[in-house]
């Protein structure tokens, strides 16, 4: 608890001394009179000035929540010795805010009393944070002496991004063996037409297509494509980030990753995670709700990190990129490394698709008259590196604050359908 | 609005001073509305300084100085409702009672101020004679004060 003297007591006591003595050189007691209540207030408070005693439980409604979600926060203050103004703030964390409840609130406690204060918060940013404590300013009966302390119990709570709305994801060129619901391209057991081929010793007769073997005079059969998993890894880069006050390209970044993975995984596909930054964190491929969590959590630990150590693709674990899996890589493309790596990436074989988040609305808006060649300048940089994704045959395209995720899904894909047609 | 009236009654009762304890009051009130707008206490004592000058002008041009215990009493009013209002600014009340609890302790405190103001009015009038030595007797009790006060809130903190 911190003690310090109140702007009141010093005020007072400089006023009373000032009148007392301008009395005494001007010989006129009503100065002295003017001054008197001034005396009077610290020799009555400063006698009866005493530390506050509070004791204090908070508890929190939610461990986690998402994204503009709101937590409770419920507070029970307790005085031994009554407590006349005491000023209670819910310590926030950054991008919360109090939406229920006055913060601060001002109270009065009675000696041996408890009062029960209610908060609800809105967490506007997702991270993982801690909620619970309290900053309490209290004041003496004349608010002589102001004190300061924080209670609370702190709390972990995690608030997940929000996901984007996604009709559809991007299908990955090959299936793994395992089943689930992305229709392979290879022909076997399922459901999907793929075509008619005659007759072969050992084919079900259940598969026969009669229609076709009534027009034709011998045995036709169906084939069809079987309904099978895919492996997609997230590739996050997390090297820089284009950012104004209140948003920034990684915070887009985590959510269309989010947003990806909590699709892909309610397909049943297998999803695992590369953060390519200053820090390297992975997680290897695996599905269901658990994956989901784990994924979440680590995209929550995702901060740039300033790093000028070169990493390349090889510091990630090969097992983290099965073979025949689908990366789809969320980067501002700004970092030579995080390009280098993709590229390597696409030169193996992977099959890449990069959503690039658009650093273009968080760079700051300048009026120098150079100023134009050289966002000019940049931005034709941009265009050429995109260009060189695409002479690698992969598809990049542009998402920006504010505009549909599955805009830039579907481009992707218009994308790779135009890229197969020309492969054919 | 306290400290606009506590200016224009030491104006009414100013005399010939009458313009100076008018610049004294106005000066002050707008200081103190700036100050309350921008939430600075600092301005708080230059306030109650120059209404206790404009208040001091109406007793130098012969002023009643029976008044000068409600003078005293309207000055500490002032600045118990301006840093009442400064430390409020950004918090709710949220449990009952405590302005209630605030306004009684106010009314206490301006009832006291004015039966310590009657008694020293009181006291002044008695002739005691001069001389250097009631004169330092004064100075040092003057400076006792304040270096009561000093100790006394160097021993609380």
């Amino acid at each position: 608890m911190t003690r310090t003297t109140s702007p009141k007591l010093t005020a007072y006591a400089g006023l009373a001394a000032f009148g007392l003595l301008a009395a005494v050189a001007l010989g006129r007691p009503e100065l002295a009179v003017l001054a008197a209540p001034f005396a009077l207030v610290p020799a009555l408070g400063l006698p009866l000035a005493r530390e506050p005693s509070l004791r204090a439980w908070s508890t929190v409604g939610a461990e986690r929540t998402v994204e503009g979600g709101t937590v409770a926060l419920e507070l029970n203050l307790r005085a031994e010795a009554a407590v006349p103004h005491a000023e209670v703030a819910v310590v926030l964390p950054e991008g919360a805010r109090a939406v229920e409840g006055p913060n601060p609130a001002l109270v009065r406690i009675g000696a041996g009393q408890t009062v029960e204060l209610e908060w609800e918060i809105e967490c506007g940013h997702w991270g993982a944070y801690t909620l619970g404590e309290v900053a309490i300013r209290s004041r003496d009966a004349l608010g002589l002496f102001v004190y300061e302390q924080k209670v609370g119990d702190r709390r972990p709570l995690k608030v997940y991004p929000s996901a984007e709305r996604l009709r559809s994801v991007l299908r990955p060129l090959e299936t793994q063996p395992s089943a689930g619901n992305q229709v392979a391209r290879e022909r076997g057991d399922g459901i999907e037409f793929a075509d008619l081929r005659p007759f072969v010793h050992g084919d079900r007769l259940r598969r026969v297509n009669w229609r076709a073997t009534a027009r034709s005079g011998e045995l036709w059969v169906n084939d069809m494509h079987p309904e099978r998993n895919t492996d997609v890894v997230i590739f996050l880069d997390t090297f820089v980030e284009a950012r104004r006050e209140d948003a920034g390209t990684l915070d887009l970044a985590v959510r269309a990753a989010a947003t990806l993975a909590e699709r892909y995984l309610a397909h049943r596909d297998r999803v695992g995670l590369v953060v390519f930054g200053g820090i390297l964190n992975w997680l290897t491929p695996a599905t269901g709700i658990v994956q989901r969590y784990r994924i979440v959590d680590a995209l929550l630990d995702a901060e740039i990190l300033l790093s000028y150590a070169w990493k390349d693709i090889d510091v990630v674990p090969r097992r983290t990129l099965p073979p025949q899996a689908l990366v789809v890589a969320v980067s501002p493309l700004l970092d030579e490394r995080a390009l280098a790596a993709l590229a390597d990436l696409r030169r193996r074989g992977f099959d890449i698709a990069v959503i690039e988040i658009s650093p273009v609305p968080f760079a700051p808006h300048t009026t120098d008259e150079s100023d134009p060649l050289v966002e000019r300048l940049w931005r034709l940089r941009r265009a050429a590196r995109r260009t060189a994704f695409h002479s690698l045959g992969v598809p990049v395209v542009e998402w920006r604050e504010g505009e549909a995720l599955q805009s830039a899904i579907e481009e992707v894909a218009a994308f790779r359908r135009a890229a197969h047609l020309a492969r054919r | 609005m306290f400290a606009g009236a506590v200016g224009a009654a030491a104006v009414t009762a100013a005399g010939e001073l009458q313009l100076l304890a008018a610049g004294l009051s106005a000066s002050a009130t707008a200081v103190l509305a700036a100050g309350l707008w921008r939430g600075r206490s600092i301005v708080v004592p230059w306030l109650l300084l120059a209404l206790g000058a404009a208040a001091a002008a109406s007793f130098a041009d012969g002023g009643d100085p029976a008044r000068s215990p409600l003078f005293a009493a309207g000055l500490l009013a002032v600045g118990e409702l301006s840093y009442w209002s400064l430390e409020t600014r950004l918090s709710r009340p949220v449990s009952g009672g405590v302005a209630a609890r605030r306004a009684a302790l106010l009314s206490g405190l301006v009832a006291g101020s004015i039966a310590i103001g009657a008694v020293l009015v009181s006291v002044a009038r008695i002739d005691a004679g001069g001389g250097l030595a009631l004169e330092g007797a004064g100075v040092a009790a003057a400076v006792a004060l304040a270096a009561a006060v000093l100790a006394l809130s160097r021993r609380a903190a």
